[in-house]
């Protein structure tokens, strides 16, 4: 089924350096798992200031802040959350959905045998190493790792004087920026090809797994939209290193006395903004399409029914991913670019509200009258479906200019997108690891403590961010290291302490999860986990490779009454078994 | 565990109306708005609002309810179906009409609000943003900036109430972000560029200026007052500030 059964004996560096799918998307999974630490932890530091700022931190604030007495400087406040932002991002939410799930579960599903461009797979994830180096590396460089955000707005990035992250750490941070788009890109690639070209006999478009058509999606928005963010970040850097003026306008006076600027001449800001956003927004629907994709396919085996409007959810995906290049002014609207765009990006914004309802509704319709197993990996897809609605619809709210403007920058948007994506896509991976690990790594994990880890993470998640809402709304910036230090604001710490707590509380109860891992790795293999398909589901990943196997129905033909049982595999045995080739579609037949 | 789910979902669409009722009580809330605008931007938000707590409500007690009824326990199967294009195109239709609807209710508050990006007289004030603080800069009695007159104050920018302000907003390092949260006002300041904007303060006080957009370090402290008074007591401020001006003047030249 993998490498490992049909290799000959290998090296260690052979098995390290593997160009094989299922170990490279393991691999990505361990990387990614480690980085979610470093950002978490990131985010607790965060919690301590905005509670209790300038105050010791205990235990740790010893070992990190010795020079300023056990507390976080403003400075680094501002390195806290661009790092944690850049991390989270590029370094765990889109591997873990392209890299991890994209390698363990593309050839599977769609029949193939490996990858199109195996070794330009496993490049995509070794030039993850050196990124991760590049970003590690500006927390020891003359001004610290870069502090002007993870969007990186010029000029605070591109003038060195203007932050002290921006004196070195800037350009490590667009070096691994840039590092992590060649990653994406190669593995963007690879997925679109081996989905193209590799699918099985019978598997039309039309029968993938919504799980493959959401990675689909989300690999053509990062083969079309990555080379602008690469060419911005390569323009930046040449801002900065050979001080060109693409972004930066030409008398800036950091300090000093205020100069003329009537006359000024030089770079725009804006335009850096629209770069990043071109490609920054595309990413935010990397990060959510596969996990919906993966949140349909989990819904519909736990609840032993077909998904509601395949298609209808097909086409969603495939709108999101065109509308996404649509929208990304609505990061802009204060930002001073003209009004009449302003109002397009604003219809365009609200368009791209309905394909994502449209999938709402559609998961809702696949659950109802199904015979709903409330395992783990169904709980975390229904927390999923929860805590995307709550976040979709404050997106409502922001996409209405007049309104934007008032919570535009303040908590109000760290509070939608944490819904989207911490408490969306991260409940999503959880679904997704609970509801493959026995594909991938032969093991079931323990239902009691999964129950257990999600009712707790719901609960938590919840307690962080739906606050937030209420710190935005009384007008709370976000990026400030000192809620406090104006007047206004004086009457929310009550809130941000609450908030720090079930921070805490929600980081310490992953301890289940992490409990479930060492239980499952260490106990006896029970002789259920020879059952190489647990949940009884249809889709191809769960039977044994066979490159003479057909594709006979759709990947979600559960509860037909007229089955002996109540799923029917995607696959029937080949009528020419033993042919040995993976066959590539020619004319799909019917179904 | 179909109980416990519901009530998790349930749990927490009451966490949510509780936030949002309590929240007011305790000011964790919009301040009240004092500007021409402000309160057709409440108006907008309270729709907006209102359907969203609509959705939240529905959806999310729908999900509750399937999930409860969703018994595994039953004996026969789960319905067979694959879905149904009335349906769609029902659940397509009817939150487009909603959506678009939304979408062009806010086409005339946003006409307001950026109305004056093409300003073409002299601004009451130039707002002088830097790192970390916010400088007010007045033509003075001839009303021409670059002239002698011109008097500069730090943090407090005072205007006059019920009369249209129409603000000149320059950078000289970083972009900085111009939030008066009282006027529904928000506007990136940007270096190289002098964008204008305008309020209309309906109620005189002192109401506060932060900054929302990244500026460094010291971002969290960049704030400022807006003092809003009435037209005589204004004018007698602009006089009060041009004596000053030629005292402090007479002083250096002695």
């Amino acid at each position: 089924m993998n490498a490992t059964d049909r290799s000959a004996p290998t090296s260690a560096i052979r098995r390290i350096f593997s160009a094989d799918h299922e170990t490279i998307g393991k691999q990505y999974f361990a990387l990614s798992a480690l980085m979610l630490l470093v950002g978490g932890l990131m985010a607790l530091a965060m919690r301590w200031q905005l509670a209790w700022p300038w105050t010791e931190m205990p235990i740790v604030g010893r070992i990190l802040f010795p020079d300023t007495g056990r507390v976080i400087s403003p400075g680094f406040y501002t390195v806290l959350f661009t790092m944690h932002g850049t991390i989270m991002i590029f370094f765990v939410i889109i591997p873990l959905l392209t890299g991890a799930f994209g390698n363990c579960l593309i050839p599977a599903m769609i029949g193939a045998r490996e990858m199109a461009f195996p070794r330009l797979n496993m490049w995509s994830f070794w030039v993850m190493i050196p990124a991760i180096a590049c970003l590690v590396a500006g927390f020891f460089v003359e001004g610290g790792a870069a502090s002007s955000g993870w969007t990186g707005y010029a000029p605070l990035s591109t003038v060195a004087e203007a932050a002290p992250g921006s004196l070195h750490g800037q350009t490590l941070w667009l070096m691994a920026l840039t590092l992590s788009g060649v990653s994406s890109m190669l593995g963007s690639i690879n997925y679109v090809t081996t989905i193209a070209t590799l699918r099985v006999s019978g598997m039309t478009m039309m029968r993938l797994p919504l799980t493959v058509w959401g990675l689909l999606t989300a690999a053509s928005l990062q083969v079309l939209a990555l080379p602008v963010l690469t060419a911005g970040g390569l323009l930046q850097l040449s801002d900065r290193i050979v001080h060109t003026g693409f972004f930066t306008p030409s008398n800036l006076v950091i300090g000093g006395a205020y100069p003329d600027i009537t006359g000024s001449t030089g770079g725009s800001p804006l335009l850096w903004q629209h770069l990043f956003w071109f490609y920054s927004h595309p990413a935010v629907y990397v990060m959510i399409l596969p996990a919906m994709g993966m949140v349909s396919d989990v819904l519909s085996v736990h609840a032993r029914k077909p998904v509601f409007g395949y298609r209808p959810m097909v086409w969603a995906l495939a709108a999101i991913c065109v509308l996404g290049f649509l929208v990304w002014g609505h990061h802009m609207f204060v930002s001073g670019m003209s009004p009449a765009a302003g109002t397009a990006f604003m219809l365009s914004t609200f368009l791209i509200a309905l394909p994502s309802s449209v999938k709402v509704f559609n998961w809702l319709a696949t659950l109802w009258g199904g015979r709903i197993h409330l395992t783990s990996a169904m709980l975390f897809a229904i927390g999923f479906v929860a805590l995307f609605v709550v976040g979709g619809l404050s997106g409502i709210a922001l996409a209405a200019t007049p309104v934007d403007v008032y919570v535009h920058d303040t908590y109000v948007v760290v509070a939608h997108f944490h819904y989207i994506v911490a408490g969306g896509t991260l409940l999503a991976i959880f679904a997704g690891t609970y509801h493959w690990f026995p594909r991938i790594f032969g093991r079931r994990l323990d239902e009691r403590l999964g129950r257990i880890h999600f009712v707790g993470t719901f609960v938590l998640t919840n307690c962080v961010f739906l606050m937030m809402h209420q710190l935005g709304l009384a007008g709370l910036m976000r990026r400030t290291a000192d809620p406090y230090a104006v007047d206004l604001f004086a009457h929310l710490r009550p809130v941000n302490v609450f908030i720090t707590w079930s921070a805490i509380g929600l980081f310490v109860w992953q301890f289940f999860f992490v409990a479930n891992l060492i239980v499952t790795w260490r106990r006896a293999r029970t002789s259920a986990e020879n059952d190489p398909n647990p949940w009884r589901a249809a889709s191809l990943e769960w039977s044994a490779f066979d490159p003479a196997m057909r594709v006979v129905r759709g990947p979600y033909e559960y509860a037909d009454p007229g089955a002996p049982e109540d799923w029917k595999p995607q696959s029937e045995p080949g009528v020419n078994a033993g042919a040995g080739v993976v066959h590539r579609v020619s004319s799909p037949p019917s179904k | 565990m179909r109980f416990v789910v519901a009530l998790l979902i349930v749990a927490l669409v009451a966490a949510g109306a509780w936030s949002f009722a309590v929240a007011s009580a305790h000011g964790w809330w919009m301040p009240r708005q004092v500007s021409s605008y402000g309160g057709e931007v409440d108006r907008l938000f309270g729709v907006i609002g209102w359907i969203i707590a609509f959705f939240f409500v529905v959806v999310l007690g729908a999900l509750a309810w399937i999930v409860v009824r969703g018994s595994a326990k039953r004996a026969d199967r789960a319905r067979f179906v694959h879905g149904d294009a009335r349906i769609e195109m029902a659940w397509t239709l009817v939150p487009f009409a909603i959506l678009v609807t939304i979408a062009f209710m806010q086409l005339s508050t946003w006409n307001t609000i950026q109305a004056e990006r093409a300003h073409n007289g002299p601004p009451l004030a130039r707002v002088l943003a830097a790192q970390f603080d916010w400088r007010f800069q007045y033509p003075g009695r001839d009303g021409r900036f670059d002239t002698a007159d011109d008097f500069e104050v730090p943090y407090r920018l005072v205007v006059p109430v019920n009369e249209r302000v129409v603000l000149a907003l320059q950078s000289r390092d970083v972009i900085h972000g111009f939030f008066v949260p009282a006027f529904r006002l928000k506007q990136d300041v940007v270096p190289g560029t002098v964008l204008t904007t305008w309020f209309e303060a309906t109620e005189p006080g002192d109401y506060d200026l932060v900054c929302t957009q990244l500026c460094g370090f010291g971002h969290y402290r960049m704030s400022g007052k807006i003092k809003v008074v009435a037209r005589a007591d204004y004018d007698a401020w602009i006089e009060q500030q041009e004596r000053d001006l030629e005292s402090n003047g007479r002083e250096a030249q002695r």
